[in-house]
């Protein structure tokens, strides 16, 4: 590790983070960590375990660096509770007020950024519509599936426009509709000029929405910069995918026809999947489930890849 | 979102802030049993008067002094206050209304006020009930009514003290009941009753209030009434100062443990 700071993004810098640590107990969260990031998508990954968590709690001000300093848009964050009317943020866990609604969660944070009734409503309706969830603002989030959940708590921290949004592991959970539908938000908004930084342990996701990629590791940056030095390191290591579905069999025979495919293991209600093209594999496994019927329930990555590059990077 | 959409002054935040935990509160099934229970205590003190030899004068005061104020007014305050901070962590909604632009104290006040709002009306109701229903037939409206008034506003000054000391200790120690508990039964039944001391407990100055602190030694008197531990009544407003000063530092320690405490949520 050089003395550099690490950076990301496009200039100005929103987010600087200077020697920020934190620990939990005896647990180190973060240490001596200075990143910069500006405009556009970032993404910071990491194992489970790395950091990635604390340091977004730090840069959203949700903790305070036990040492250090951070400052979004120049600001300092200590005590200057104005600088949250940029950040928007996205937190891992689902956390919701019982009986309410889709639309009056996000209202209600809405208007907690100071709009009155009539804008923070307006506001909400564009930030639901942009997530796709219109047609069921009106119902209990205590109905929606984990992937509606995971997409109003992004129109919560769309709404007030900040320029500085912060999405930890927004897609854990989510169904492919709801994966592509935020995946495309967050495209969007990073060409928008918006310092986005999304966290994830999974190399494919934040493959998908961007080439800016920071690596933690025991609360430190190990690397950071273009997406392909980190796909050129874990093309040596092929990809797993585990798959729910009803037909496990079917699916799996249809699988090892495909060049990419190295191994496929076999259990009573998964498929486990090795390809050397996430990609392409991530694109086929839906479409083949539902065109043939497999009873689709969903995929996740274990991505031991990425450990096992993270191990390369620290070794 | 252009800065002409946002209201200057934090008002606005602090005024949802402040609907929405008045919602919440009135929606809690607690909050009508405690005060369903609290009107029955009160019908049933009522009756007693009623239909009994007891004296209602003697009712009433039983009433405030043998129940409200050492049971009645800290079991709603605990109830209401002791979760305002502690629900919010539990349920990790707290980094949602952390993460918004409004100062922590107003944060801590937006969510205070409409507890205490709401349990000094409890509190209120019972003793309204019992006033009318046994202190008014048995003293008649004229000599009792001055006093009630003090009365009653040192019972709704106490009821807010107590929710803003149980929802600081509360968001402190990341407990709604054990911290506030400890707090009661060390700071207002044991330290209320000590020499000196005793002027730092609610429970003092509730009794001072409601006309339970009657002696009104002077001078040298006051020195020694106040290291022999004896009866001190002191101006019903100081005592009102003394609830309204603890309220708002409660306020602002709240505030203080929302900026500094870390909230590992």
């Amino acid at each position: 590790m050089t003395d550099a700071i690490p950076t990301t993004g496009g200039d100005p810098k929103t987010i600087q983070v200077r020697k920020a640590s934190y620990w939990y107990d005896d647990v180190i969260g973060i240490n001596d960590l200075s990143v910069d990031i500006g405009p556009g998508v970032t993404g910071l990954l990491g194992p489970n375990g790395a950091g990635k968590s604390t340091l977004m709690k730090v840069i959203s001000g949700q903790l305070s660096p036990r040492t250090g300093e951070v400052r979004i848009n120049k600001r300092p964050l200590a005590g200057n509770p104005e600088v949250f009317a940029d950040i928007g943020f996205v937190p891992e866990f689902d956390a919701f007020w019982q009986g309410m609604s889709g639309r009056e969660f996000v209202v209600y944070l809405t208007r907690l950024h100071g709009l009155d009734k009539s804008n923070a409503a307006a506001a909400a309706e564009r930030a639901i519509e942009r997530v796709g969830l219109t047609d069921d603002a009106d119902r209990p989030v205590s109905d929606y599936s984990k992937g509606m959940r995971q997409r109003i708590k992004v129109a919560q921290a769309l709404a007030h426009e900040p320029n500085c949004l912060l999405l930890d592991e927004p897609l854990n959970g989510t169904d492919p509709v709801g994966r592509r539908h935020i995946i495309d938000l967050i495209r969007e908004l990073g060409a928008a000029g918006t310092t986005v930084v999304v966290s994830s342990h999974v190399l494919h996701e934040i493959e998908q929405m961007t080439d800016e990629v920071v690596l933690i590791h025991s609360g430190r940056v190990l690397a950071d910069g273009h997406i392909q030095e980190i796909r050129d390191l874990i093309d040596e290591h092929p990809h797993t995918i585990h798959v729910d579905c009803d037909r496990p069999r079917e699916l799996a025979a249809e699988l090892v026809g495909f060049e990419d495919v190295v191994r496929v293991e076999l259990a009573d209600d998964h498929v486990r999947v090795a390809t050397r093209d996430p990609a392409a594999c991530y694109d086929r496994i839906p479409r083949l489930t539902l065109e043939n019927d497999f009873g689709f329930q969903g995929m996740t990555s274990p991505d031991n890849d990425l450990d096992a590059v993270f191990q390369y990077l620290v070794d | 979102m252009p800065s002409s959409d946002r209201q200057t002054a934090g008002a606005t935040s602090i005024g949802v802030l402040m609907s929405e935990e008045l919602r919440r509160v009135l929606r809690r099934r607690a909050t009508w049993i405690v005060g369903g229970l609290g009107v029955l205590v009160a019908l049933v003190m009522v009756g007693i008067s009623a239909f009994t030899s007891l004296d209602g004068h003697g009712v009433y005061r039983t009433t405030l002094n043998g129940l409200m104020r050492p049971l009645v007014i800290p079991f709603v305050a605990i109830l209401l206050g002791g979760p305002l901070i502690v629900e919010e962590v539990e349920q990790r909604t707290l980094p949602y209304l952390l993460l918004r632009p409004i100062p922590r104290a107003q944060l801590f006040a937006g969510k205070l006020i409409p507890a205490a709002a709401v349990g000094a009306a409890l509190t209120g109701a019972m003793l309204g009930i019992v006033y009318l229903g046994c202190e008014v037939p048995s003293m008649g409206w004229g000599d009792t009514i001055a006093d009630f008034g003090v009365t009653f506003g040192g019972v709704g000054l106490a009821t807010v003290a107590y929710t803003a000391v149980f929802a600081a200790l509360g968001a402190l120690f990341s407990s709604s009941l054990y911290a506030g508990i400890l707090y009661y039964g060390v700071v207002e039944l044991v330290i209320s009753q000590l020499p000196i001391i005793k002027l730092v407990s609610v429970q003092y100055h509730l009794a001072n209030m409601t006309g339970s602190e009657t002696a009104n030694p002077g001078g040298s008197s006051l020195i020694s009434a106040l290291l022999s531990g004896a009866s001190i009544g002191l101006p019903w407003w100081v005592s009102m100062l003394f609830l309204a000063g603890l309220t708002v530092a409660m306020t602002g320690v709240g505030g203080l443990v929302l900026s500094k405490k870390q909230f590992e949520i």
